[in-house]
């Protein structure tokens, strides 16, 4: 009876599995192949995702490039109208004047005018000595030596110089005008021809307060220099700074003067 | 063989991290789109500002224009009448007129200008494995150095793609530009140089600074000779009011030494 049971659970335990195992495999695969779809849905809504995504970057990327050269196309252009139209107005003031003049004004205004005019041009092409406010700057190399090494830094200090709105500019008193060239010929610089001995005196007239900030800027051209050589560089605001007028040679004027053959008032 | 408790574990630690990841992805995409959203609003709302003062401007300059054409021209009919009304001083008035010119040439403000000369092309060199591209790119002291050997050869004026050098004129580096008279010039940039053609050309191939860049950056040197067809350099002008340029100058003396000789 024993035995029999036995036999009984055994055939109870036998039937199920053989009929069971392979449900079972049918099912494990149905499992593993609903889990692969899963994920590759998943993958697959990711990859989306983040393709989107990075279409979204490149294109607001590609937008940001675009938009900002137009925007700087723009700038540019109002920069250059509103420059334009100041030079129409001084043009317009200054034929108004003319116009004024010739139409009820006597002969000696309409001379003093024109003189007016010439003496502003001589001014900005530097043939008038000027004086008004600025800084003054002394730069004296302690070896002699580094001069000529510096050369370039000179020339960049002066450079600075004009873009920090300098308008007018000597050294040891000689005027920077237009073609002005700074040269450096053994411990000396050279500028208009002209052979110049340290210390470098600077005189320079315009915005007091561009000039001090682009000359102590932390990392600006002194420090540049100061931190390659040797040199005592001073620095200071004047309330009244005078610079020479240009006494050199005006080259390209005489070649005007000979093919034109014009006389020239002052 | 891992227990049901791990796998319901393991699967729903992987629920809540594609709940996440998914959330993570929505949340980024919605900020994107949205930025994307403002940014393009606020920049087009820029550029038809920009749109409208470039208008307002071209109007106010064509008007401007208007007015000096119109005041020229009758500058001109009452010039025409002095001359046959008062013939010594519409000569002497002519003369100023005529020095007026000069000066105005001198200072850079006229354009253009023609002449002998030469014509330097300067450009960036195409990048190459074996140099840095520092190298190999036009930078604002190439060109400040270029410009100060031809100051020194005796150059008579300078303008670079068609900026004039007047006596305040920086060169300064602002990005892949430069700024030359407050303006913002791009490479490749043209030097039109007045003055002796064989003498400037001979000074710039001997410099130091020429000697050191002609390897590695594009640049050419062309000679150009006034009276030959299509052969001269081509200087422009100082594009802005001078006035501003000076106005914190008073004038404390004149040149005696320029004065005497002009006018002996």
């Amino acid at each position: 009876m024993k035995k029999e049971n036995k036999t009984e659970d055994e055939q109870q335990i036998t039937v199920p599995l053989t009929e069971v195992l392979p449900d079972m495999a049918k099912k494990g695969r149905r499992k593993k192949f609903l889990q692969n779809i899963t994920l590759t849905a998943a993958c697959l809504l990711i990859g989306i995702v983040i393709a989107l995504q990075y279409r979204s970057i490149k294109e607001s990327e590609s937008f940001s490039s675009s938009t900002m050269t137009t925007i700087n196309d723009y700038q540019s252009k109002i920069i250059s109208l509103s420059n334009e139209i100041d030079l129409l107005k001084d043009e317009n003031e200054m034929l108004a004047e003319k116009l004024e003049l010739i139409e009820g004004g006597t002969n000696e205004e309409q001379i003093e005018n024109l003189q007016r005019e010439i003496t502003l041009l001589r001014t900005f092409a530097g043939l008038t000595q000027v004086s008004g406010p600025g800084v003054r700057l002394t730069v004296n190399f302690t070896d002699p030596g580094d001069i000529p090494r510096a050369a370039s830094l000179i020339q960049m200090l002066i450079n600075e110089i004009k873009a920090a709105d300098a308008q007018a500019i000597s050294v040891n008193g000689e005027r920077v005008v237009a073609m002005s060239e700074i040269r450096v010929v053994n411990s000396y610089l050279v500028i208009n021809g002209k052979t110049l001995t340290q210390p470098f005196d600077i005189q320079v007239i315009g915005d007091q307060k561009s000039l001090m900030s682009t000359l102590n800027m932390a990392g600006g051209i002194i420090s540049l220099i100061q931190n390659k050589y040797k040199t005592e560089i001073s620095v200071t605001e004047e309330e009244l700074v005078t610079v020479n007028a240009f006494t050199g040679s005006l080259k390209g004027m005489e070649d005007i003067l000979n093919s034109y053959n014009y006389e020239l008032y002052n | 063989m891992k227990s049901d408790r791990q796998k319901l574990y393991i699967n729903c630690v992987l629920t809540v991290l594609m709940v996440l990841v998914g959330i993570a992805i929505t949340l980024q995409l919605r900020t994107v789109n949205t930025e994307k959203k403002e940014n393009s609003q606020s920049v087009e709302d820029k550029i038809a500002a920009y749109e409208v003062r470039i208008k307002e401007l071209e109007e106010e300059k064509a008007a401007l224009q208007g007015e000096f054409d119109r005041n020229s021209a009758k500058y001109t009919r009452e010039l025409t009448n002095l001359a046959g009304t008062d013939g010594d001083f519409y000569s002497l008035l002519e003369t100023y007129d005529s020095t007026l010119f000069l000066y105005e040439n001198l200072a850079g403000l006229l354009s253009p200008l023609y002449g002998d000369g030469i014509r330097i092309i300067i450009n960036d060199a195409i990048s190459r494995p074996d140099q840095y591209n520092s190298l190999l790119t036009v930078h604002d002291t190439t060109l400040l150095l270029l410009v100060n050997e031809l100051k020194a050869a005796g150059a008579n004026a300078i303008s670079i793609n068609g900026e004039r050098f007047v006596p305040m004129t920086e060169i300064l580096c602002v990005g892949p530009a430069v700024r030359v008279n407050g303006k913002k010039l791009f490479p490749p940039y043209e030097i039109d140089v007045w003055g002796d053609t064989e003498t400037l050309d001979r000074a710039i191939r001997e410099s130091a600074v020429y000697q050191a860049i002609s390897s590695r950056l594009d640049i050419r040197i062309e000679k150009a000779l006034d009276g030959v067809a299509n052969s001269y350099v081509h200087l422009g002008g100082y594009n802005r009011s001078y006035k501003k340029d000076i106005d914190l100058l008073k004038v404390t003396e004149t040149n005696p030494v320029l004065w005497r000789r002009f006018c002996q």
